[in-house]
């Protein structure tokens, strides 16, 4: 564990070291600061009287207690937060699996005395830390805008990129698992956006089931939804989260332990693979 | 070689491992992240179904021109070819707006006849059922005759089907008759109300005898007309709907920390309240003042108060009343601003459901 632990930290001096993954950090820091600069609210004693974002005014519906106009607005976000935190995870993290088992860097770390499997959970390890410090990045800077322009603090956000990562971790797992069959950046990114695609269908199975024709269909796609995590009704909760929505906590760990327990389960079968493989 | 087959065979169940590891985690994934969407552990209450009355809608219009009537405080058209001018005797018979504090009419009828109406019968208690009983035996059935109720400071006239009304006896106090024109006032012998009947459909009662005299008075045209009714004919919109005036507000308010009650009183001139309660309860109130940049300001003053009562009763943990507070909203608009309150039926249901009981 503890060799699995040196590899994460190694992982994150290399994402810490290219300039893209830097950029994306500068990125969101810039949309923030936008963000920050041109959302104009109005607030009298905790009422939201007007707001204007670059420079145009949102309707309001009249002066209402700001914690409750701004309530969607923290759903909203909760959902920008949770799905744009996976989407850029998938894309910036998509090579990490691959350049770890590139031709000549795989070879060098085989021959060191580290356990095949440290080095997979390893990697694993670290860039999950890397989405986590990307979710809080961009969640707590925008919980701090807000608590900034309108006096309202809230937790919401923040929670909810913390579920992100947890999803993540399903994702990532899946990802990991196909760069051991195919050392491809693309492969691994497409791989994840599959899973993420599919983790969306999958969290309103119920609903979308009933618009396939009754029969064959209907059938495959009700077998095929629950293989892939439920990354949608995360998200839903998140967002209700962040609008301070009482929630069945019971039912929401029980998902998102189940996230992680996909998670790990995918970097089992990378596990797998990679003690197979001979290079 | 025979040494290292059983190793290889080893190494291999080692790694079988890994995959017979993996499918069981994949199976107690899809377990554990099984079943529905998620959803609010508590439906939130939701202004979204609530009606608020911010105008008169084709049917209200209609039960308005219903209502009108030749009263006779109107005087007769000069020529015989106009047509004769027609008003509401519940609003003729009320005082005008600078001689009254409040004005207000319960639409009882229609109340009665809602989904808020009939939760609001199971809750007559036996006290209550009794006094019922007692108004039906002096030829008052209050739960089927009574059209409405107006209250104007001190005088309540109850409009409806009081032909057989026997007022003399009405609440256990006995009353002498007194002639006033054509019409008869009862007296209470030692206290009560003063009462009339007007037309076998109006019940005016007072305090004291000149606040009747003085509806029967503007009923008859004695007395002429104040310039404009309480509440403006264009205003009788809602199941409840009337006018404060803003000294009352203040009254009311007391001495609140900001000063609202205050500034209320300064600042507007005239403060209507309209209730929806068909099905959901809307409340309306309609604040008017002549300055629109003052009126501005203390909309903002007065969304702000509420938001400070949201966030303390918050910190107290009055749910409902920060539920309900949630909904509140005020809508400034030039020289006038609303606040609007939304009680949703599921909340008064919950509130009213130890009456069932």
């Amino acid at each position: 564990v503890i060799t699995a632990i040196h590899i994460a930290i190694d992982l994150l001096r290399e994402a810490v070291s290219r300039k893209w993954f830097i950029a994306i950090f500068v990125g969101i820091t810039l949309i923030l600061g936008a963000s920050a600069l041109s959302l104009e609210m109005e607030v009298v004693d905790g009422a939201l009287a007007a707001t204007t974002l670059f420079g145009e005014s949102l309707d309001t519906e009249g002066i209402r207690p700001a914690e409750v106009v701004l309530r969607p607005i923290f759903a909203a976000a909760a959902y920008v937060v949770f799905y744009g935190g996976l989407v850029f995870g998938v894309l910036a993290c998509a090579d990490f699996g691959p350049s770890l088992l590139a031709p000549g860097r795989i070879e060098h770390l085989l021959s060191l005395p580290v356990r095949r499997w440290s080095l997979l959970a390893g990697t694993f390890i670290g860039v999950m830390i890397v989405a986590l410090v990307a979710a809080l990045y961009g969640a707590g800077g925008f919980t701090l805008i807000l608590a900034y322009k309108t006096g309202v603090t809230s937790s919401g956000l923040v929670r909810a990129a913390l579920l992100a990562t947890a999803c993540f971790a399903a994702v990532y797992g899946a990802m990991l698992s196909a760069a051991t069959f195919a050392r491809s950046a693309a492969l691994s990114a497409i791989v994840g956006l599959v899973v993420f695609v599919g983790g969306i269908f999958s969290g309103y199975r119920e609903r979308i089931a009933p618009l396939f024709e009754a029969g064959l269909g209907r059938r495959a796609f009700q077998l095929v939804a629950p293989l892939f995590p439920p990354i949608s009704a995360i998200a839903d909760a998140s967002a209700l989260i962040a609008r301070d929505a009482l929630l069945d906590s019971g039912d929401l760990w029980r998902r998102v332990i189940g996230m992680g327990i996909f998670g790990v389960a995918a970097l089992l079968l990378a596990v797998w693979r990679f003690e197979r493989a001979d290079y | 070689m025979s040494d290292r087959r059983p190793s290889r065979r080893s190494a291999s169940a080692k790694r079988g491992l890994w995959l017979v590891g993996a499918v069981a985690l994949f199976l107690c994934a899809s377990w554990l992240t099984r079943g529905e969407e998620p959803e609010e552990k508590t439906t939130p209450i939701s202004r979204g179904t609530v009606r608020l009355p911010t105008h008169m809608r084709h049917a209200e219009r209609e039960r308005q021109r219903q209502r009108m009537k030749p009263v006779s405080a109107i005087p007769a058209p000069s020529k015989e070819s106009e047509p004769i001018p027609l008003r509401d005797p519940v609003m003729t018979a009320m005082p005008g707006p600078g001689d009254t504090k409040i004005a207000v009419v319960l639409e009882a009828n229609a109340i009665r006849n809602s989904e808020i109406g009939e939760l609001l019968l199971g809750c007559i208690d036996d006290e209550a059922q009794s006094w019922l009983e007692e108004a039906k035996g002096k030829g008052i059935d209050v739960v089927q005759d009574l059209d409405r109720v107006a209250v104007a400071d001190k005088l309540v006239i109850l409009s409806g089907n009081f032909a057989g009304a026997k007022l003399d006896q009405l609440g256990g106090e006995s009353r002498r008759a007194v002639s006033y024109g054509k019409h008869q006032i009862w007296e209470p012998e030692s206290y009560g109300e003063y009462l009339a009947l007007w037309n076998g459909e109006m019940i005016l009662a007072g305090e004291n005898r000149e606040e009747v005299e003085a509806a029967l008075d503007r009923l008859d045209g004695k007395r002429p007309p104040s310039e404009r009714p309480a509440i403006r004919e264009g205003s009788a919109y809602g199941e409840v709907y009337g006018a404060l005036s803003p000294e009352l507000i203040e009254q009311l308010m007391g001495a609140d920390e900001l000063g609202i009650g205050k500034r209320i009183a300064e600042i507007a001139d005239e403060i209507e309240i309209h209730a929806d309660v068909t099905s959901d309860v809307g409340l309306v109130v309609e604040v008017h003042g002549a300055d629109p940049k003052a009126m501005d300001d203390l909309s903002r003053a007065v969304g702000g108060a509420m938001a400070m009562a949201r966030l303390s009763a918050g910190q107290e943990n009055k749910k409902d009343l920060t539920e309900l507070l949630d909904l509140a909203r005020v809508m400034p608009d030039r020289s006038r601003f609303t606040v609007e309150l939304a009680l949703p039926r599921s909340f008064i249901e919950s509130r009213l459901s130890h009456c069932k009981k």
